[in-house]
């Protein structure tokens, strides 16, 4: 990797680091977990990156790794997390502040939290990255008829824990 | 409000929560694969700042990381901390450097770590790994690597190249009261922790995994199974490269 290479990697990597972060850490829900599946994609990314720096959306291939690592991830770090909670390794679980905004936004984000891992990964793509179903399933490896099924069942689940129900209070 | 609007908005003020400091800590990890040039000896001076560190889930990278390491233990040398007071100024003095970089004062990252009382010093042979409350730091003879700290819950790894080879730094929580943790690899070794502050940290010199933690305690020693996701193919290394 010499020269403009190196250039555009370094500027990837200045650019990408944020965004990446932000999107996994909301599907890992653990920001040290979040930073570790991120430098795991830009190694990946590295390593590829004469081939990726010609591809049209660099930042799609990368965003396909992390969101995939990230639901790995998940799934590693709950039954690490079951298996040592009653051996006096005990997880730090954040609390939120008391104020009712708050209290609403932790109610969804543990709703949210109680789906599983690549149906969080749907709903962080859609609503948070605002990526279309085609690019949503583009990123997860899977249909359109997946992500939009999938879409609908985590809707469905976060209203029958009571989430919508923020709207009227 | 309805329920797209919710997790829009749930969802950008959570990501938001991720600090800065994160951010720039990503951005300064030198993510380029190197060039096998020198000898394993000379790599190991000539990458004194490389930082270079990983996530969790890098393949074993072969014979390398034992030159690269030599004079590991798997037992640490338990080192007082405020006596570690050479390994503790490198890394104070990579913080600050880490600090001073053109986006560190607005992205807030000058408050991390800087500071703050060290509170475990994990030493084998030549190399000290220190655990701050926010950030681990690994110096060695001629380097000095800073990285976030891992999450706190269970026992969590993560895999970092140096001279091409994978080291391990393993850490998690203990009871206050525990005395020794000791990890089973999946190569079938085994590395005892260094303890204390209801933690612990460890490292070895390859990507093998834990498949148990033991911890010993007042009330005897206890066992329990670890799983970590497979581990992808290791990097691919073309002729005159290492691999990150």
């Amino acid at each position: 990797m010499m020269g403009r290479t190196h250039e555009d990697f370094d500027r990837f990597v200045d650019e990408a680091c944020e965004p990446l972060l932000r999107a996994v850490y909301l599907i890992v829900r653990d920001a040290s977990a979040a930073e570790d599946v991120v430098q795991e994609t830009l190694l990946r990314v590295a390593r590829r990156w004469p081939r990726v720096r010609r591809m049209r959306r660099p930042s799609a291939y990368a965003r396909r790794i992390a969101v995939n690592l990230a639901i790995d991830a998940h799934g590693a770090r709950s039954r690490e997390r079951a298996a040592l909670e009653h051996e006096g390794i005990a997880p730090e679980r954040s609390e939120p502040a008391g104020n009712g905004r708050v209290e609403q936004r932790a109610d969804l984000m543990a709703a949210l939290s109680r789906l599983s891992p690549r149906a969080r990964a749907v709903i962080v793509l859609r609503y948070y990255g605002d990526l279309s179903e085609a690019q949503v399933a583009e990123t997860l490896g899977c249909s359109v008829g997946t992500v939009k099924a999938t879409t609908s069942r985590a809707l469905a689940a976060l209203r029958k824990q009571g989430v919508d129900s923020y709207a009227t209070r | 409000m309805q329920l797209d609007e919710q997790i829009r908005d749930a969802l950008a003020r959570e990501a938001s929560t991720i600090p800065s400091a994160a951010v720039e800590r990503l951005r300064r990890i030198d993510y380029r694969p190197r060039r096998r040039a020198l000898t394993p000896p000379l790599i190991a001076g000539a990458l004194a700042t490389a930082g270079a560190t990983a996530g969790t889930l890098l393949a074993l990278g072969g014979a390398g990381s034992q030159e690269a390491f030599a004079g590991w233990s798997a037992r640490p040398t338990r080192t007082p901390v405020g006596h570690a007071s050479a390994v503790e100024a490198k890394c104070a003095a990579r913080m600050t450097e880490v600090s001073r970089t053109p986006t560190a004062s607005k992205n807030g990252v000058s408050s991390v770590g800087i500071g703050t009382e060290p509170l475990l010093a994990d030493t084998r042979g030549p190399y000290t790994l220190v655990l701050y409350p926010q950030m681990l730091c690994f110096a060695g003879p001629d380097f000095v690597s800073l990285r976030g700290r891992m999450p706190a819950a269970g026992v969590s790894i993560g895999t970092a190249y140096r001279d091409g080879g994978p080291y391990t730094i393993a850490q998690g929580r203990a009871a206050p009261d525990a005395s020794a943790v000791t990890l089973a690899l999946d190569d079938g070794s085994s590395v005892q922790a260094t303890v204390g502050h209801s933690s612990f940290v460890a490292w070895w010199p390859s990507a093998s995994r834990p498949t148990s933690v033991t911890i010993t305690g007042p009330s005897g020693t206890h066992s329990e199974p670890l799983s970590y996701p497979r581990a992808p193919t290791a990097p691919a290394s073309k002729p005159g490269q290492s691999q990150p």
